[in-house]
């Protein structure tokens, strides 16, 4: 591994949270609905994670994201078990893509459902698809490769001045 | 043996039937008004047909992509973090592993360190014979027969 004693690895209680434990058929019935429950903490998380090139940076906005996730789904356990288990066992069933369209008898209760249960709507079509613009409070991280300070090398000081003040593009 | 009289052959009587080299043209079951309609026509129907199925495909993959958008978020939080826990044990485990080696350092090459310029505390993905580099090897052949497996369709920010 190339990292040395010094790096510092992300502690057990960072690292293990509940995790949505639930299929893909299920996951892919509710999409739509946990995106737009979760938009703005999505949001954050894809930008933190877009601004830098360290996962322990976006430990915590990760955390949100599954937190809420977790959240929404329960109160769809509780509300809805039914309607997204049929949309859920259709969608399983309608190839491997998944593919909604052959699954909108059973999609227009869950939605439905949805909505009564947790005043979720299902966005447009292209919602997720188009630019979604985010405003955040978080600092812009700065890059630790733009602040490293080299070594000077020795007699650099009795260096002509032309030398010493000479620019050079690392 | 009395030889039979000679006797020349001549053309039937009336003479030969006429050559028969008249045109016959085939018959004609639509006029070309019709045909260069019915052509148009088909032309029309048929682009319109298409183009209704083209905008329907068009609506079938941008809710699949939407759905796919939706969920990346919480894949990717998931995968980060198992993915910081299996280097935290990979650590440990060279630490086991290499305890007996002399003038070993944890993330070195022996005593030179890997990167000189980069800082003490700096990601840096590493490379995927060395995340499993304490797998068997049967598992590292295999991620060899199938390379995509290991595709990042996700990668990480660029550098600032």
């Amino acid at each position: 591994m190339v990292y040395s004693k010094n790096y510092k690895y992300p502690t057990d209680e960072e690292l293990t949270v509940q995790e949505i434990d639930l299929s893909l058929p299920v996951l892919r019935a509710t999409a739509l609905f946990v995106g737009k429950a979760c938009d703005d903490e999505s949001k954050e998380f894809m930008l933190c994670r877009s601004e830098t090139l360290d996962p322990r940076k976006c430990l915590a906005e990760g955390r949100a994201v599954t937190a809420c996730g977790l959240r929404f789904m329960q109160k769809l356990k509780a509300a809805c078990m039914k309607e997204v288990e049929a949309q859920a066992s259709c969608l399983e069933y309608a190839g491997g893509a998944m593919i909604a369209n052959r699954c909108r008898e059973t999609e227009a209760p869950m939605e439905k459902c949805i909505f009564e249960a947790t005043g979720i709507k299902k966005p447009h079509l292209g919602y997720f698809s188009m630019p979604r613009i985010h405003h955040t409070e978080r600092e812009k991280p700065v890059n630790p490769l733009s602040t490293r300070v080299y070594q000077t090398p020795p007699g650099f000081e009795s260096a002509p001045d032309e030398i010493k003040n000479m620019k050079v593009n690392i | 043996m009395a030889q039979a009289a000679f006797r020349q052959d001549m053309p039937p009587e009336g003479g030969y039937k006429a050559l028969n080299f008249k045109r016959v043209p085939g018959q004609k079951y639509f006029t070309n008004r019709f045909l260069f309609t019915y052509f148009g026509a088909m032309s029309i129907i048929s682009w319109i047909g298409y183009r209704a199925g083209f905008h329907r495909y068009r609506h079938m993959k941008l809710d699949n992509a939407d759905r796919d958008v939706a969920l990346t978020p919480f894949m990717l939080a998931e995968r980060d973090r198992a993915y910081m826990k299996h280097l935290r044990r990979m650590h440990e485990e060279e630490k086991v592993v290499m305890k007996d080696v002399p003038n070993w350092k944890i993330g070195h090459h022996y005593n030179l360190p890997i990167y000189n310029t980069l800082p003490e505390d700096y990601h840096l993905d590493p490379s995927i014979e060395e995340l499993f580099a304490h797998a068997s090897e049967a598992d590292i052949v295999w991620t060899w027969a199938f390379p995509m497996a290991h595709f990042n369709y996700f990668p990480r920010g660029k550098l600032l």
